[in-house]
Parts: C-alpha cells; sequence; structure tokens
C-alpha cells in the first residue's frame, strides 16, 4: 500500500522537483557543496598493502582497463584535485554536477566491471545498498513537468588519483542519495563522507518487498527501547525530527555531542548502541568494518546518542551518533507528508574526513 | 491532498529561481564555540506563505529592496531578542554579515536569511565556564533550533562541554569543563 502511495507521488515528481531535496537545503540556499581545502603532502608514507587493499587495487585497474582512453581520462583525477574531491552531494546530478564516468554510459562489461569493484570496496550489505538506491531511484524516472537527471543511469564513478597499492588515492561512486567516498592509504581506508539514505525507502527489488533502511533504523529504535527512564530523558532531545547537519558543506565542522553517553549505559545498552553503528559501517569492506567497529568501541564511553522526533514509527525520527572518531546522522526528509519514504544518511570521522591525517601536510 | 497543495505551490514558482522552496519557516540559531571566540549565525529560510509578508516586514519603506540600513536594523532586532551570556554575564556580539534573499525570491518560498555575529573570548583552561544562549524572536515563525558547534581549541582534549536544551524554550546551557 505504502508502495502505491508512493507511486502516485513519483509520477508527479519531476513537477516537485524543487521540493525534493529536503531540509538540509533549508539552510543553505539551494545545493550545498563541500569545499575541501586541503594541502596535500608531498611527503606520504604509506604503509605496505595487505590483501584487502591489493584487491580492491586490482578490481580497480581491471575496470579501468575497461574503458576507452577518452573515459578513462574523464574517469581519474589528479590525487590534489579537491574540487572532485569534495564533488559530491544528496542532490539529484541535474543540480549537483558529478565529476567522472556516468554508469548510464558504461557497457555491460563495463558495469560487471564496476559491480566487482564495489563488491571489494564494501561488503555484501553495501553492494545490496548502493543497488537498493539506484532502484529506488529508477522510481523517480518518468515524472511529469521540468525534467531531471534521476535513475539508475545518472551514479557516477571516479578516482581521485590512480588506484595503487603504495600510494593514497580515492575511490569514487554516487548520484542522488548516494556518496561513496573512500579515501585508500596502504593497507587502511577512510570511508569519510559517505551519503546514503534513499528516496523512496519502501521499494520492490527483486521480487521483495525492501525498506531500505531496515536494519538501522529497527536497531536505533531498539536501542531506545532498551533504556531506562532517565536514560530516556536524556537521549530523546525534541519531539520533531530536525534538519541534518553533516551533509555537503560540513567538511571540517565539530557538532556538539549531546544525548545519553555511553559512560552512563550498561555493557548490554552498549552492545545495542554499537548494533545501530555496525548497521551504518557493515557497509564498508570486512577489513575497514573491523577497524571502525574496533575504534568506535573502544571509545563507547565517550560515545553520545541524541534522538529528536517520534517514538515507534519506523523512519520518521532523526538520531545522531557523536563519537571522537565517528559521526553518523539519520535524517528523515518531507516528501508529500511521509517522512518516513525519505532519509539522508551522513556518515563522517571528524579526524580522518578524506584521509587527511594520512594525506595532509603538516603545518 | 499533498501533490495538490505541491502543485499550486509550483505554478508561483519560476523554476529555478528558488531551489528549494518551503512551506514553513524554518529558523536556526548556529552558535560556534571556542575559547578565543564565539560566532552565533542566524538563518531564516523564509516559507511560499509567508516570504512575501516576511519581505513586507524587513522593507520598511517600502520601496522593494532591503537595504543595509533596513537589514542591519533587522539584524538589531534579533540581536535584541537574543540573550547571550558567558559566566553570567552578556556577551555584546557584533554584527559581521549579512545576506537577505530578494523579493521574488523570498516570496517565492526560497532563498535564506543569514546574519552572522561575533564575539572575542578568552577562556582559560583551567576553570569551567558556562555559556547560555536563548533566541526569542518569533516575528516570522514560533521557535528556533539551536545547534552548537565547537572549534577544535574547545574538544582538543578531556571531556568535551555538556549541553543541555532547557524544556520548552528555545534555550541552551553549555558547561565547559576544565581542561
Amino acid at each position: 500500500m505504502r508502495i502505491k502511495r508512493y507511486t502516485l507521488a513519483a509520477l508527479a515528481i519531476g513537477a516537485i522537483l524543487a521540493l525534493l531535496a529536503g531540509a538540509y537545503a533549508a539552510f543553505h540556499g539551494g545545493p550545498a557543496g563541500e569545499t575541501v581545502g586541503l594541502d596535500i603532502s608531498n611527503k606520504i608514507k604509506v604503509q605496505r598493502a595487505d590483501a584487502t587493499t591489493e584487491a580492491v587495487v586490482s578490481a580497480a585497474k581491471a575496470f579501468l582497463d575497461t574503458l576507452s582512453k577518452t573515459q578513462r581520462d574523464a574517469t581519474v583525477y589528479a590525487f590534489d584535485d579537491n574540487e572532485q574531491r569534495a564533488r559530491w552531494s544528496n542532490f539529484p546530478v541535474s543540480f549537483v554536477k558529478r565529476g567522472g564516468i556516468k554508469r548510464g554510459d558504461l557497457n555491460e562489461a563495463q558495469k560487471t566491471a564496476l559491480d566487482a569493484l564495489l563488491a571489494k570496496v564494501l561488503s555484501a550489505q553495501g553492494l545490496r545498498n548502493a543497488h537498493l538506491q539506484m532502484a529506488a531511484d529508477d522510481m523517480l524516472v518518468g515524472g511529469s513537468g521540468p525534467s531531471a537527471d534521476f535513475g539508475s543511469a545518472f551514479y557516477y564513478v571516479s578516482f581521485v588519483g590512480e588506484p595503487a597499492n603504495d600510494k593514497p588515492w580515492m575511490f569514487q561512486f554516487g548520484g542522488h542519495h548516494l556518496a561513496i567516498n573512500t579515501t585508500f592509504a596502504g593497507p587502511q581506508a577512510s570511508f569519510s563522507p559517505m551519503l546514503t539514505g534513499g528516496q523512496p525507502l519502501s521499494i520492490k527489488y527483486q521480487g521483495q518487498d525492501v525498506y531500505i533502511t531496515r536494519e538501522e533504523t529497527e536497531a536505533a529504535q531498539a536501542f531506545l527501547d532498551g533504556l531506562d527512564a532517565g536514560q530516556k530523558k536524556a537521549a530523546i532531545r525534541g519531539s520533531e525530527p530536525i534538519n541534518l547537519l553533516l551533509g555537503p558543506g560540513e567538511y571540517g565542522t565539530t557538532v556538539a555531542p549531546e544525548g545519553v553517553r555511553g559512560a552512563d549505559l550498561t555493557d548490554r545498552q552498549k552492545e545495542l548502541l554499537l548494533a545501530v553503528v555496525k548497521a551504518r559501517i557493515d557497509h564498508f569492506n570486512a577489513r575497514d568494518y573491523e577497524a571502525k567497529l574496533s575504534v568506535v568501541r573502544e571509545a563507547i564511553d565517550d560515545t553520545y546518542f541524541a534522538w529528536w522526533g517520534p517514538e515507534g514509527t519506523r523512519g520518521a525520527a532523526y538520531y545522531r551518533i557523536t563519537a571522537p572518531k565517528l559521526v553518523m546522522e539519520y535524517s528523515p526528509q518531507q516528501l508529500g507528508g511521509d517522512l518516513t519514504e525519505h532519509a539522508h544518511s551522513m556518515y563522517r570521522d571528524p579526524a580522518n574526513d578524506y584521509g587527511v591525517t594520512w594525506i595532509r601536510a603538516a603545518k | 491532498m499533498m501533490l495538490r497543495v505541491l502543485a499550486a505551490m509550483l505554478i508561483a514558482l519560476p523554476v529555478g529561481a528558488a531551489a528549494h522552496p518551503h512551506t514553513t519557516v524554518n529558523q536556526q540559531a548556529e552558535l560556534s564555540l571556542g575559547r578565543t571566540q564565539v560566532v552565533l549565525t542566524y538563518l531564516i529560510a523564509p516559507s511560499t506563505r509567508d516570504g512575501a509578508h516576511m519581505f513586507e516586514h524587513l522593507d520598511t519603506d517600502g520601496d522593494g529592496r532591503l537595504s543595509r540600513k533596513e537589514q542591519s536594523a533587522f539584524a538589531g532586532e534579533l540581536l535584541a531578542e537574543t540573550s547571550l551570556t558567558v559566566d553570567g554575564a552578556p556577551v555584546e556580539l557584533t554584527l559581521t554579515e549579512l545576506t537577505f534573499p530578494d523579493r521574488k525570491t523570498m516570496a517565492a518560498g526560497g532563498g535564506l536569511i543569514k546574519v552572522t555575529a561575533r564575539k572575542g573570548l578568552a577562556f582559560d583552561s583551567a576553570t569551567k565556564h558556562d555559556v547560555a544562549l536563548e533566541v526569542r524572536h518569533n516575528h516570522f515563525a514560533k521557535g528556533w533550533f539551536l545547534q552548537p558547534y565547537y572549534f577544535p581549541d574547545l574538544i582538543k582534549a578531556g571531556t568535551p562541554p555538556a549541553l543541555t536544551r532547557r524544556p520548552g524554550s528555545t534555550a541552551i546551557d553549555i558547561r565547559i569543563p576544565p581542561n
């Protein structure tokens, strides 16, 4: 029923295009662009790559080998190209142009090679999520009114720097509601900043009814349900969802931690909080998932969870987890009055956005 | 019903003129706090319903433009209905940036009013400090969302400041522990 209602809404999507981007734009007067004034070090030392990085680099090179010279030239940027590094958005490409090569311009062999690369960078869940988000965007195609570039054809792949085992480089894939920005440096990777979410969130995918953010939103509700009255009072900050804070344009921003603090949770509650984190970072490949989980677990006492919105309605509340090396937001967006069908989810590592700790020049 | 409302809004909206019209006025005040400075930024997103009236309120001479004087007068209204204190003492902010949409954009529910004010601070790290912010300007819409951000010098070591949102008001209290 929800899908049917949404489909009706989607028919008008072109006509209401100006309204789609949601609350994040409210305080940016339009599509906000990220600005990354990053002075790249010319003395970057990269540790020896491990098997994960070697597999990613191999898949990246295999993908690049499928491209024509013209396509390849359009796909690989210089490593010091901060403009491309920051070229991602929650908006469709009609509003915020992406760099690289468009998925719709790839032939089947190239798409297969791209999927093979995504499968190395991401986990199976991460790859599935990317496909779910593109499938959701396909539902927005064909609305009346002003045209916009919706659909899985309008997702772009690019590299900032040549894929290499012994040098840092960055892989980018994204479009409307999806931005994967992964900086590799030898045996390490930073997935920050990463935008996920989707619109609509209830879709039919491979014959199944899917709610794209089900695992994470249910984990968040389960965590909230596991709090006692005093803890819940600390966690719930307001009755209405608030705007996304750390979307494009917020590089270098440190949002104030608030909500219930990890140090005030029982061991079981800490595990429930970690389950929310896991539901987001399990988009990463296994190595980087484990590395990030370990860092978050270590700082769990200094991790905060805050919630704005109703309880018990899946996907209707904004929540934020703030830790020393992780901030993640889930931000429902207004579309036709249904907050539960449009979400912007931001992940940032405030200590290592774009891998700055590995690549930034010393001051 | 909602689609009809949206479609009606679209009729009045020149495509591209205002990328993201809003159905309700949205007000947020961002407090950026460090040991040596405080920056307060008011962000007001006009709505399709109220944007034209908001412009009329600001355009006191009715000439269809917002002069610097009119912009400053409104910013002064905001500051007059804001209370920012550090350790109980009022902080006198200086306006540093004013941005207002034109009438057409605001009437279409687009653009953003942005008013920024700042003040130098000198927090020593040996003692705790209390910062309180309340915004009471409700002429365009009821309520503000207050969001603090921290400069690196405030959080580089030790426990982060404790943030309390006062129930039933648009006011926050921040306690900065000694380092």
